[in-house]
């Protein structure tokens, strides 16, 4: 059913993903769940005005594994590479759930670019991005202690993986859930491909420590870090993982509790990470803790 | 067909299908309109119709002359005021859509059934609400309807609603809210239903008949064993039991919570703003969507005395508190994968400042 988002986005047809959508269907941009059709006409319509300030659009990996369509694009313009992952649970032609997530930081800039030639210099909002939905959060105990339950990737897998890549995909939610970084080398090689947002971690042109580099930063910066397993869903190709982070985070005003919700999108060859793109919403994050991402 | 796919039906139910329903009869519905096929067709048809079709007058088909409606802010128990009400609440949210999610019901004695629905409310303030002034914001809001049927009608009712979200959307605090709500009148029914509910559920007497089916039975247990031992025992070591790794759970005025640790500290920091309290189970409903995977409505309630977690409310401290709530659970391999729970926060707060529930009268 990924088809129907490609028909929007390409051939900015709406009548296809209209008629796939049913009366209950929900569709998360900018961390707002969205229902009914006027707030789905009014997202489409959005997708149709980035799309006309886009060069090109990639689909980069995409995965299918029950009644779940997943997958990676990417908006290339002159200037900037915008990812998102679009997730999609479906049956018998209608879509039940329409989830989305994107780099709204890169598409903040690539709008700006384009407005910048009518004069428009903002590069770090989207006027018509969601507010994302109220949030409470609670404190709880981030520790891992070895009695209370704490998900792993078997727990949550929706879909077949080899032992391998089960094995492969634990060591590498050990490396981010329990700051493994020694874990590193043995989950990636130097010709993995690892980029969050629009910034690429390891790969061409970075050093071997940049992995290394990343996850001590997001664990000094988010501090009593816990890290939640979502969903993962994969076929022996590809695996897409929904995690959040909560932590506390230092702002001028203080300790602020925040979450931040990854989406990771990996593929795999001969049984190793090819390649890995985290997506992130700058913008909602910022909307809803009023303080910028920390890194 | 099974009641099983009843449910899957309703989960994947296009607009269409649902006014014009192609699945065949199969419930008796005793006493009903020929034309529903089961009480999810009914319940999710009469709803469209009252609300989205702005039918209101249809509530005089569907609801009995006398039916008692509870909610935490208030109680009606006549047609003509279920009617007023629907009129005032369109004409403040003129575009609200009610969308079901979930209709989880069950048969019981003399022809009687019971349907916990959960409706998905997308709505745009543009008049005067409850809540105060016309703010001109759309909001989404859970509700949680529980209502017993016979003959085609609606005779009682229990509505849950998760305005402290709705109001955040619409910009509108928590405290506005409640001293607006506050200043309404309240009947003697209520406060007397308040007060008799509170004491009921302080002594932990539930309503809860024995009368689930044998198949259902372990699930009512589950429920129970739910809110003895988490609620009422504080064990949080046991959140494994009733819950996945990956359990997502929503909560009022939202609060989501994912996984046992988050879970954990989401009722650890509700219960601590009434640490006596004790939850009773009044009702449970069960349906079945496939082999793996059973829906279950709880209709409960709390009762305790209230310990203000943020200052400005320790004005309220150690007065008797009550939450009128319910939640719905998706359970997949015999432990929560999904949950919502709904109760009203601003009617809670309005209570509070109300001195309500008042103990020497319960």
């Amino acid at each position: 059913m990924l088809s129907t988002i490609q028909q929007l986005l390409e051939k900015r047809d709406t009548k296809t993903l209209t008629h796939a959508l049913i009366h209950s269907s929900r569709w998360l941009l900018g961390e707002r769940l969205h229902y009914g059709p006027v707030q789905q006409r009014g997202l489409m319509a959005n997708w149709l005005d980035i799309m006309s300030r886009s060069g090109s659009i990639e689909q980069v990996a995409t995965l299918q594994s029950g009644d779940i369509d997943a997958g990676l694009f990417c908006l290339t313009s002159s200037s900037s590479k915008t990812y998102f992952v679009t997730m999609c649970e479906h049956s018998d032609g209608a879509i039940k759930q329409l989830l989305q997530w994107v780099d709204s930081a890169s598409l903040a800039k690539h709008c700006a670019d384009d407005e910048n030639v009518a004069g428009s210099t903002n590069a770090t909002s989207v006027d018509f991005w969601p507010e994302p939905d109220p949030l409470q959060l609670s404190e709880f105990d981030p520790q891992l202690h070895r009695y209370t339950t704490h998900a792993g990737i078997s727990d949550v897998l929706n879909g077949s993986l080899s032992d391998a890549l089960n094995t492969k995909l634990t060591a590498w939610w050990q490396i981010w859930q329990g700051f493994d970084s020694a874990g590193i080398e043995s989950v990636y090689t130097g010709e993995s491909h690892l980029s969050v947002n629009s910034t690429v971690v390891n790969g061409e042109g970075t050093t071997s420590s940049s992995i290394t580099s990343w996850l001590t930063q997001l664990e000094g910066k988010l501090h009593r870090r816990y890290s939640q397993l979502e969903q993962v869903v994969a076929d022996n190709n590809s695996a897409l993982v929904r995690w959040r982070i909560d932590a506390d985070i230092k702002t001028d005003n203080g300790l602020v509790r925040v979450r931040l919700p990854i989406v990771t999108m990996l593929t795999f060859k001969q049984n190793k990470i090819e390649s890995e793109y985290w997506v992130i919403d700058a913008l909602a994050f910022e909307k809803r803790f009023s303080t910028p991402l920390p890194f | 067909m099974s009641e099983t796919s009843i449910a899957k039906t309703v989960y994947w139910q296009p607009l269409h299908d649902m006014l014009d329903p192609a699945r065949s009869k199969t419930q008796t519905l005793a006493g009903f309109d020929d034309e529903f096929v089961d009480l999810a067709d009914y319940i999710l048809r009469i709803t469209h119709r009252i609300w989205e079709q702005k039918n209101i007058g249809a509530c005089y088909d569907y609801y009995a002359d006398f039916c008692p409606v509870h909610t935490l802010g208030g109680y009606a128990d006549s047609v003509d005021v279920v009617i007023q009400n629907t009129l005032k609440t369109i004409a403040a949210f003129p575009d609200r859509s009610l969308i079901g999610e979930d209709v989880i019901f069950r048969e019981e004695a003399n022809e009687v059934y019971y349907s916990s629905h959960r409706i998905t409310s997308i709505m745009t303030n543009k008049g005067p609400s409850e809540f105060g002034a016309p703010t001109g914001k759309t909001g989404r809001v859970t509700t949680i309807a529980d209502c017993m049927c016979k003959d085609n009608k609606i005779f009682y009712e229990w509505l849950m609603r998760d305005n402290s979200f709705l109001i955040a959307q619409l910009g509108i605090s928590l405290d506005d809210a409640a001293a607006f709500q506050a200043n309404f009148s309240l009947s003697n029914t209520f406060t007397q239903w308040i007060n008799e509910e509170y004491s009921r559920t302080a002594a932990n007497e539930a309503s809860l008949g024995d009368d689930l089916s044998e198949q259902d039975k372990p699930w009512g247990d589950f429920a129970k064993a739910w809110a003895e031992n988490l609620f009422n025992k504080r064990m949080f070591n046991q959140l494994s039991h009733f819950y996945k790794p990956n359990a997502a759970v929503q909560w009022p005025g939202g609060r989501q919570a994912t996984g046992n640790a988050a879970i954990s500290g989401m009722l650890i920091k509700w219960l601590a703003s009434c640490p006596d309290a004790n939850m009773v189970v009044d009702h449970v409903c069960v349906t079945h969507y496939d082999q793996n995977r059973v829906h279950l409505a709880l209709r409960w309630g709390v009762a305790g005395h209230y310990n203000a977690t943020d200052a400005k409310y320790a004005q309220f401290n150690q007065q008797p508190h009550y939450i009128l709530g319910a939640s719905h659970f998706e359970i997949e391999g015999g432990r929560i994968a999904r949950e919502w729970t709904v109760f009203d926060e601003v009617a809670a707060l309005a209570n509070l400042m109300r001195k309500l529930p008042n103990e020497a009268e319960a």
